[in-house]
């Protein structure tokens, strides 16, 4: 055995704690001690790792009874409850606010376009049912007559009906409406509470529509209650949106069926 | 020429166990300790106080020995147990089981905070005389003068010690791990372990020796002084 063998293993000798279930064998202590008694240098080198191994046991057991100052466990049980509350906030600021942002944004976008909705839909709900080129002409042509006619809440329409079987009166103002004798041709002025100047100068385009007079209340035509069940021919004429601005009655069925 | 094997060997059952030589380790890191650790980190968890404090005042005796014997002072060493329990108190779930006993975790949290205290104050660049060191109560060896200053002696060449071989000489001797254990907590292998814990003793032993023949001198001088 060389010294240097000799003060490894003894270095290592003491360290029967440090590495679990293994320590050196006995036989080979045995040989470093042996080596240690011959070898002068070696011996000292024994009794000065055997001295260090002293002190550090003496260092060991003098700091077995060292413990942290009281005021170290007050302040971390005052922790301990700073943090216990601050992971347990109160039921309000616990709601799951997270889950509520998705049903609210999309309750939002629904909202926005059923609003966006009733604001750009048609604001009649009179059905299309034909369209003609002769009868815009002719409509167009009896609009050409309105200014004169025009009052001061809406437009006056002069609806000249030699075609039409009966006759829708009415008067400006009033909400009554009658069916008169065919072969009376009249002038008849329709104020509409819809529809302007500037749109009928924006261009426009009438159609013919079969609807029962009670749906003319819709537009604002006065119509008389005991005659709302029947149904009427008319050309619409509708601004470039939509909207009606003037209806011209055609003809006027005496009843539903 | 005999052939010396210097690996050691599986010790066989005849031979006494760690326990049977007296050096039984402090901490109960068997399978009873760890189900009661987990018991009261799970109170603790729950807000329950006595599992904090149970913890506390199990573990808080070990924490503290270490960072003082790491550090060497005593503000640092109460200011690194406090900050490991706080790491605990809030970060409980960082801790897994099957890692090991919860007492090499904090240990591992007293290291890291200790060294990082070192870095940010350079306190630990060189020992000074600026160091407290910790007043020791040894009963039977009160008035033996000669084992008190050996003992100083050995505190003061650990703490010169590089950081590596410092805290496996701490871990190993003062602490009383296994070199399983301490490679827990440092983070390398055993074998690494192994080898400084080898090279820390032959610094120590060279540093005490130094200290031997530093105060053989001074006492020579003071001799002649004397003398003069």
């Amino acid at each position: 055995m060389t010294c240097e063998e000799c003060e490894q293993l003894l270095l290592d000798s003491r360290n029967c704690f440090s590495y679990k279930g293994w320590i050196p064998g006995v036989s080979v202590l045995n040989l470093a001690r042996s080596h240690a008694q011959s070898c002068p240098a070696c011996t000292a080198k024994m009794s000065e790792i055997a001295e260090m191994n002293d002190a550090l046991d003496q260092l060991r057991l003098s700091t077995r009874h060292t413990e942290a100052p009281p005021a170290v466990e007050m302040n971390l049980v005052a922790k301990f409850h700073k943090g216990i509350r601050a992971r347990t906030p109160s039921v309000a600021t616990t709601f799951p606010w997270r889950w509520v942002w998705g049903p609210a944004a999309v309750l939002l976008l629904v909202a926005a376009g059923f609003v966006l909705y009733s604001t750009l839909k048609p604001r009649s709900p009179i059905a299309v049912h034909t369209g003609g080129g002769e009868q815009e002409h002719l409509a167009q042509r009896q609009l050409s007559r309105v200014p004169s006619g025009a009052t001061a809440g809406g437009i006056g329409i002069e609806d000249h009906l030699s075609n039409a079987d009966r006759i829708v009166t009415a008067s400006p103002g009033g909400d009554v409406a009658k069916v008169g004798k065919p072969g009376h041709e009249q002038m008849r002025r329709f104020p509409l509470p819809v529809g302007d100047q500037l749109s009928l100068n924006g261009g426009s385009r009438v159609v013919r529509v079969r609807l029962s007079l009670s749906s003319l209340v819709a537009v604002g035509v006065p119509v008389s209650p005991d005659v709302s069940d029947r149904r009427v021919t008319a050309d619409v004429m509708m601004d470039p949106f939509g909207a009606v601005v003037a209806i011209r009655l055609v003809q006027v069925e005496t009843s539903m069926n | 020429m005999a052939t010396v094997i210097l690996e050691p060997f599986r010790r066989a059952r005849a031979i006494p166990s760690i326990n049977e030589l007296g050096c039984l380790p402090e901490m109960d890191a068997n399978d009873t300790g760890l189900e009661e650790d987990g018991k009261l980190l799970q109170l603790m968890i729950a807000g329950e106080e006595r599992g904090f404090v149970s913890l506390y005042r199990r573990y808080q005796s070990r924490v503290y020995r270490f960072s003082l014997q790491i550090s060497g002072i005593r503000h640092v060493a109460e200011e690194v147990t406090q900050e490991t329990f706080l790491a605990l108190i809030h970060a409980p779930h960082k801790y897994r089981t099957e890692r090991g006993p919860l007492l090499l975790y904090l240990f591992g949290i007293a290291r890291n905070l200790a060294w990082k205290n070192a870095r940010r104050d350079r306190l630990f660049a060189a020992l000074d005389d600026h160091r407290e060191l910790p007043v020791f109560y040894v009963p039977d060896l009160a008035n033996d003068l000669a084992r008190k200053k050996q003992v100083l002696q050995v505190r003061h060449a650990i703490l010169s010690l590089p950081r590596k071989y410092r805290e496996v000489i701490v871990l190993c001797c003062l602490q009383e791990l296994s070199y399983e254990q301490a490679a827990t907590v440092v983070g390398s292998s055993i074998g690494t372990v192994r080898s400084r814990m080898h090279r820390a003793k032959q610094l120590l032993l060279r540093k005490l020796e130094e200290g031997r023949l530093t105060q053989a001198a001074a006492g020579n001088s003071s001799v002649l002084r004397c003398g003069l």
